[in-house]
């Protein structure tokens, strides 16, 4: 067993763990950790898989991916989080079955 | 491994050893105060002597300058975590630990 | 490559703080554990060889989105007129749900390992071809010729995500670029005498890992994040810092790094040349211009990004605010 396998492996687990997390919270900013998560697992497996070689030379395409992938979720976490704090500002609520409760409460 | 490599290992177990002070006064200690005391003040001693046995080791000037400017940065910015954190605690009304 | 000891220790610690992070009780311990699991993170970075992710991943994954959630979590904090206690779980509630979707995602991670041990052993992938066009490329570095040179398109789409984001912030708060309220409240005296010594220096980090990113680890999204770093202790330590420019300028130092980027991308067009192939001779000045308006740009749009999850940005004031007639 080498690095590269170990932390493939790692990555994959903690993908997981994340894909669990997002289906089972239920509070906005828990579900965007997990996302998070995910995407740490999805990076180290791409970047364990780019050290596979035994040149000692890693693989710089899949760097250069993953440092776009981390500035890109890095955006997509900004913007999520600021449709959270504008959800919350305009229902006071932070999970999407708090809102589905009040519909319903509402319709009543 | 050299005289020089002998005295770098040595420094850096010290400054483990205080790491490992430090984190037993956060895991034991009565409350916030104490233990950012712990945290803060054995962390920086332990990084102070961590870094001093990786300039040993390493035995280039420039490389040294850079470790101790980390070192530096690092106490400061420490510190200053340290007493914000200490402010938000008094603020936030909790009371420091007084032995009965 | 053989494992040793330090990785041995460091995967499992990485995906109990996964687990831990997300099952903690407490929210803010939460975040504060993603932060940990950021640097650790890095950690692994630097194990696997890469040095440029591991500066990434500290400052932005780490440092960054952590404070985006911080900022986040105390702005609706703040904003809670009732105590509404956070159940952790709700979802369907049934035990047999919960191992239902257990197994189904343990069996999906099993498959993807079975995957990965049956891959062959030792894949060169491009790293040769790389090596070899490296001396064209203008830069050193063969992440850095990788970003901006061979695969330059991927860096302009990211750049104009950055830019879509910072737009899509504004509308969201349906406010116009100007106005990022800066509250000159009591910050702390020591807080100003720290960022009085530390604003010159991480200025000073930030372009120097902006000049080493041509041979060495670093570049211009480590340095934009850097520089972002200090703008965003100013915002949140209350210092005379100023949004309040003129519209335009704001404006343009938004679009600046994805402008000039498209703009280069288009100029170097031409006779033989496809869109973002530099000449050969022009290359490592070309990156570097990129690379330096860049900078200015994600600095700029990253800290807009933490005032609109943190409260900082004008909302709420004139229409917006009462959505659903529900009082917040």
């Amino acid at each position: 067993m080498s690095t590269a396998i170990l932390y493939s492996i790692t990555g994959i687990i903690i993908f997981t763990v994340g894909l669990r997390g997002l289906v089972i919270y239920t509070h906005f900013l828990r579900k965007v950790l997990a996302i998070n998560v995910m995407g740490t697992g999805i990076f180290m497996f791409l970047i364990a898989l780019a050290n596979r070689n035994s040149n000692g030379m890693p693989d710089p395409i899949p760097h250069a991916m993953v440092l776009t992938g981390i500035v890109v979720a890095v955006s997509a976490t900004a913007f999520i989080l600021a449709l959270v704090v504008r959800l919350h500002a305009a229902t006071g609520h932070t999970s999407f079955e708090a809102i589905h409760n009040d519909d319903r409460g509402a319709k009543l | 491994m050299s005289v020089n490599d002998y005295i770098s290992v040595f420094f850096i177990g010290v400054g483990v050893m205080f790491f490992i002070a430090g984190i037993l006064g956060v895991l034991r200690f009565p409350d916030i105060y104490s233990r950012l005391h712990a945290l803060t003040k054995a962390d920086n001693l332990g990084l102070g002597f961590i870094i001093l046995g990786l300039a040993l080791g390493i035995g280039e000037i420039s490389m040294a300058l850079k470790l101790l400017f980390i070192w530096v940065v690092v106490i400061i910015s420490s510190a200053t975590s340290c007493y914000l954190i200490a402010r938000a605690a008094l603020r936030m009304g909790i009371v420091p630990w007084r032995k009965l | 490559m053989n494992i040793n000891i330090f990785d041995l220790l460091l995967a499992p610690t990485l995906i109990f703080l996964a687990w831990q992070m997300l099952r903690a009780r407490d929210l803010l311990v939460s975040i504060v554990l993603f932060i940990i699991f950021g640097v650790l993170v890095s950690l692994a970075w630097v194990q696997l060889q890469a040095p440029d992710i591991a500066l990434v991943e500290a400052v932005i994954g780490s440092a960054l989105t952590g404070a985006l959630f911080l900022g986040c979590l105390g702005h609706m904090e703040s904003h809670r007129k009732k105590i509404v206690i956070e159940k952790i779980k709700i979802s369907k509630g049934s035990k047999v749900y919960d191992c239902f979707l257990s197994v189904l995602v343990i069996s999906m991670g099993s498959i993807l390992s079975w995957s990965v041990l049956t891959l062959p052993k030792n894949v060169l992938g491009l790293t040769d071809k790389i090596q070899s066009a490296l001396a064209k490329s203008g830069v050193e570095n063969p992440v850095t010729a990788v970003i901006l040179n061979f695969r330059g398109y991927d860096t302009l789409l990211e750049m104009g995500v950055l830019f879509l984001v910072v737009v899509s912030v504004y509308a969201l708060h349906a406010i116009e670029p100007v106005s990022i309220k800066i509250q000159p409240r009591q910050a702390s005296r020591v807080l100003i005498a720290f960022l009085h010594i530390l604003t010159p220096l991480m200025i000073l980090v930030a372009f120097y890992l902006l000049l080493v990113g041509g041979h060495a680890p670093g570049g211009a999204f480590q340095a934009g994040a850097m520089l972002a770093g200090v703008g965003i202790l100013m915002l949140v330590g209350g210092v005379a810092f100023s949004f309040n420019v003129e519209r335009w300028v704001l404006r343009f130092i938004y679009v600046i790094g994805f402008g000039s980027f498209l703009l280069i991308g288009l100029g170097v067009m031409g006779g033989e040349r496809n869109f973002l192939e530099y000449p050969e001779y022009l290359s490592k000045k070309l990156i570097f211009l990129i690379e330096f308006l860049a900078t200015i740009s994600i600095s700029f749009i990253l800290v807009t990004l933490f005032a609109g999850c943190s409260g900082f940005l004008n909302y709420g004031k004139s229409n917006s605010g009462t959505v659903r007639g529900v009082s917040a």
